[in-house]
């Protein structure tokens, strides 16, 4: 029951965080080690800076109306 | 699946009850509707264009393959390309598309009345908005999730790649000047307000140091901690306004404000993003889709009756909120919720990135966008709400009805609305503020609408003041990341054009010509801005229109591209699908465009007016509103100013249709698909993803 509930948070937060521009750090761990254990990986917050530049530095057009 | 005549006969339902609203919007005379029956028609038409039209659009003009991988799942990295749950992306799509305009469209058409505009949202989203929203989409899915500007540059040339975003970098200099111009009306001697909103800068630095070097990433946290902040400030500004020499403080006039605004704007666009712009950004955006929520369950629990006329005396043309006749100006007066082109530039950025199968454009790009029609619907609502005296009150400049309650009841008893000047001053009371008087820009009366609503769900009369300041401050929130995130847009785009013609200032990793792009960007949004704020028109009646011409033309442009991809895909039979809102599109704003150039109405066209100032100032009179010669030479100079873009706005969207053209007819020539799709791969019968 406590892993039903655990699940049902984590995905409600991160479908929370990618409203603001964030996907999933976990996720993105798991894509990146799928092969080697080692590779290297941004920190959480190197992740969540990179994307809000990303999302709001104005590199690419995007605004909103 | 549901049996398929009980599927037939669920949608004669809906569209039995659909006709029923409209039957009893329309036929109703004399009395007033419930909003509700505008709620049930806008929900009715949504079903049946999602239903039946986008279906059409998805499997017979786009072709859907939902076999072909999506560049999420090709690229899949889990940082820029992740494949996503639909419903997931659809939210972050929809948070992305909902910002101002859809708020602010509709409640400075509402001067028609509530029928108009209602109408045209309706029609346009399905017809117009969510289709370019879809189509574009669906073509930056299959390039890689290409940018507007790159598809253009791709499938069009590079020349008119350069003119459109040329175009682009011109409409978002208006944006940006017409937003912070909103901001500006409604905290302009409102102690409250600009404590408030003035408030949130501290916060925000507070939210983004905090997230940066005690709990990195934890953006949940810091969202609580501002939110709570955030409420702590309104309840600030209450104090503020009841503290006199704490509220001359914050009492300032619109032209401090905008110098205020233009500081900020360079300050902000120069810091590092993580510091001020992201931890706003998390804030606005969670307030946003709370806020909205909150309204639909607000207007649905109290379903107030409309107060404002179907349709009023103002379709004529004669309106104070804005001038010019229902065709075009509607049209262009309401951009975003039934079409806006700034869709087009999001559709081609994150979104394409994450969705995980090419099927699901069709929710995410037509549906997200009926979505932030309904949004409008609720704007417009909000404003309908209003007693109508009050709605003009709010919304006329103060050249129509002068600066006292006194003279503004009279005036517009005048026209029809009968009001007393203590019921305005009483309004101005209930809100919390001095006077309510010419606050143009929309953001003011969808908060005093709001409050109405909201303040009937939860805390009665006394809460109206809170509810009301809780909208404003919703509003400038997410008013001002536009502002900064746009600074930062702009000067890239002054820096890339720029480059072209002295290299060194494309250079973004140099302090000094990153300085001097932002100063530029800074400094045009903000002539512009001054310019409204000055404006005894009231700034909005100027730029609001040319902001809703800009916006549409790009919605020409981006629909222009997709009849011309549509064309070299093959597809030339279901081109209409695209030809159709772009050839409606270019009929409303190349009017418009030419109206405000050569409307021989000083109210309506830019030379007209131009014309008159002059005349007057070669006799050395001086015209109201301008109170020195000096005055009457900066309206003239503004005129031309204002004349001269609304001329480039038309040359660019003419040369693009001109560029648009020539493309197809060299497609056409030969027979076979010549669009520049990514070559597809398809998934394998087992795999999913």
């Amino acid at each position: 029951m406590a892993e039903h509930w655990l699940g049902w948070w984590r995905q409600w937060s991160a479908a929370a965080r990618l409203l603001v521009g964030v996907p999933d750090y976990e996720a993105y761990l798991a894509r990146r080690r799928r092969y080697r254990a080692d590779a290297p990986v941004l920190s959480r917050g190197e992740f969540v800076r990179y994307c809000a530049e990303r999302r709001l530095g104005g590199r690419r057009s995007g605004g909103c109306c | 699946m549901m049996p398929r005549y009980k599927e037939k006969v669920l949608w004669l339902v809906v569209a039995f009850v659909g006709a029923l609203a409209f039957a009893t919007l329309a036929l109703t005379r004399g009395e007033t509707v419930n909003a509700v029956w505008l709620l049930v028609a806008a929900l009715s038409v949504y079903a049946i264009a999602y239903r039946f039209y986008s279906r059409y659009i998805a499997t017979t003009v786009l072709q859907l393959e939902p076999r072909r991988l999506t560049p999420a799942e090709r690229h899949h990295d889990g940082l820029d390309y992740v494949p996503t749950n639909r419903w997931v992306v659809f939210g972050h799509h929809f948070a992305a598309i909902a910002g101002a305009g859809p708020l602010v469209g509709p409640v400075l058409a509402a001067q028609m009345g509530f029928l108009p505009g209602t109408l045209w949202i309706l029609v346009g989203v399905m017809l117009a908005g969510a289709v370019q929203d879809f189509l574009i989409l669906f073509l930056s899915i299959r390039r890689d999730g290409k940018s507007l500007g790159d598809m253009i540059r791709q499938e069009m040339g590079p020349i008119p790649g350069i003119v459109a975003s040329f175009g682009i970098l011109m409409i978002m200099i208006i944006l940006l000047a017409v937003l912070a111009l909103v901001v500006v009306k409604a905290l302009t001697n409102s102690p409250w307000g600009t404590f408030t909103i003035a408030a949130t800068i501290p916060i925000a630095l507070l939210m983004g140091l905090y997230a940066r070097y005690v709990r990195p990433g934890g953006i949940g946290e810091v969202s609580l901690v501002g939110f709570a902040l955030l409420l702590l400030a309104i309840w600030g500004g209450g104090q503020v306004a009841h503290t006199p020499a704490l509220a001359a403080l914050f009492t300032l006039k619109g032209t401090t404000l905008a110098w205020w605004m233009i500081g900020y704007g360079f300050i902000a666009s120069v810091l590092p993003v993580w510091l001020l712009l992201a931890p706003r950004d998390y804030l606005s955006t969670f307030l946003k889709i709370g806020t909205i929520v909150g309204l639909a369950i607000g207007i649905l629990l109290v379903a107030p009756p409309l107060q404002m006329p179907a349709v009023t005396r103002f379709v004529d043309g004669s309106g104070p909120v804005f001038s010019g006749g229902l065709f075009p100006f509607l049209f262009i007066t309401i951009a975003c919720g039934a079409v806006s082109g700034f869709h087009s530039l999001i559709a081609s950025g994150t979104t394409p990135k994450l969705i995980e199968n090419e099927a699901q454009a069709r929710l995410i790009g037509y549906g997200a966008m009926l979505m932030e029609s309904f949004v409008a619907i609720m704007a417009l609502i909000a404003a309908c709400v209003l007693d109508p005296a009050v709605y003009f009150a709010m919304n006329s400049p103060a050249g129509l009805i002068g600066h006292s309650a006194a003279e503004a009841a009279q005036a517009i008893s005048a026209w029809g609305f009968v009001v007393t000047p203590e019921a305005l001053t009483q309004v101005a009371r209930d809100v919390g503020e001095t006077t309510i008087l010419s606050r143009a820009g929309g953001a003011p009366t969808l908060a005093v609408g709001m409050a109405h609503i909201l303040s009937r769900v939860l805390g009665g009369q006394e809460m109206t003041a809170f509810w009301y300041h809780f909208a404003i401050l919703f509003e400038a929130l997410f008013i001002l990341t536009t502002v900064d995130a746009g600074t930062r847009v702009t000067r890239f785009m002054i820096q890339d054009l720029a480059g072209v013609v002295y290299a060194p200032m494309a250079r973004t990793e140099s302090w000094l010509a990153n300085l001097v792009a932002t100063a530029l960007a800074v400094g045009l949004w903000g002539y512009f801005l001054y310019q409204g704020v000055i404006d005894p028109l009231g700034g909005i009646n100027t730029l609001w229109p040319l902001f809703g011409i800009a916006n549409q033309m790009l919605a020409g442009i981006a629909l222009t591209l997709a009849s011309v991809v549509l064309i070299k895909m093959g597809r030339a039979r279901y081109a209409w699908v695209a030809l159709l809102p772009t050839v409606v599109l270019l009929v409303v704003t190349l009017t418009a465009g030419w109206q405000k150039l050569f409307s021989s109405s000083p109210k309506v066209g830019f030379l007209a007016h131009a014309g008159k100032f002059s005349a007057a100032l070669e006799q050395g009179q001086v015209l109201a509103p301008a109170k020195s010669l000096a005055e009457m030479r900066q309206i003239v100079f503004n005129d031309y100013v204002d004349a001269t873009l609304t001329a480039i706005f038309v040359v660019v969207v003419v040369a693009m249709v001109l560029f648009g053209i020539a493309v197809a007819r060299k497609a056409l020539a030969v027979r076979w698909p010549t669009a520049k799709e990514t070559p597809a791969v398809y998934r394998e019968e087992t795999a999913n993803g």
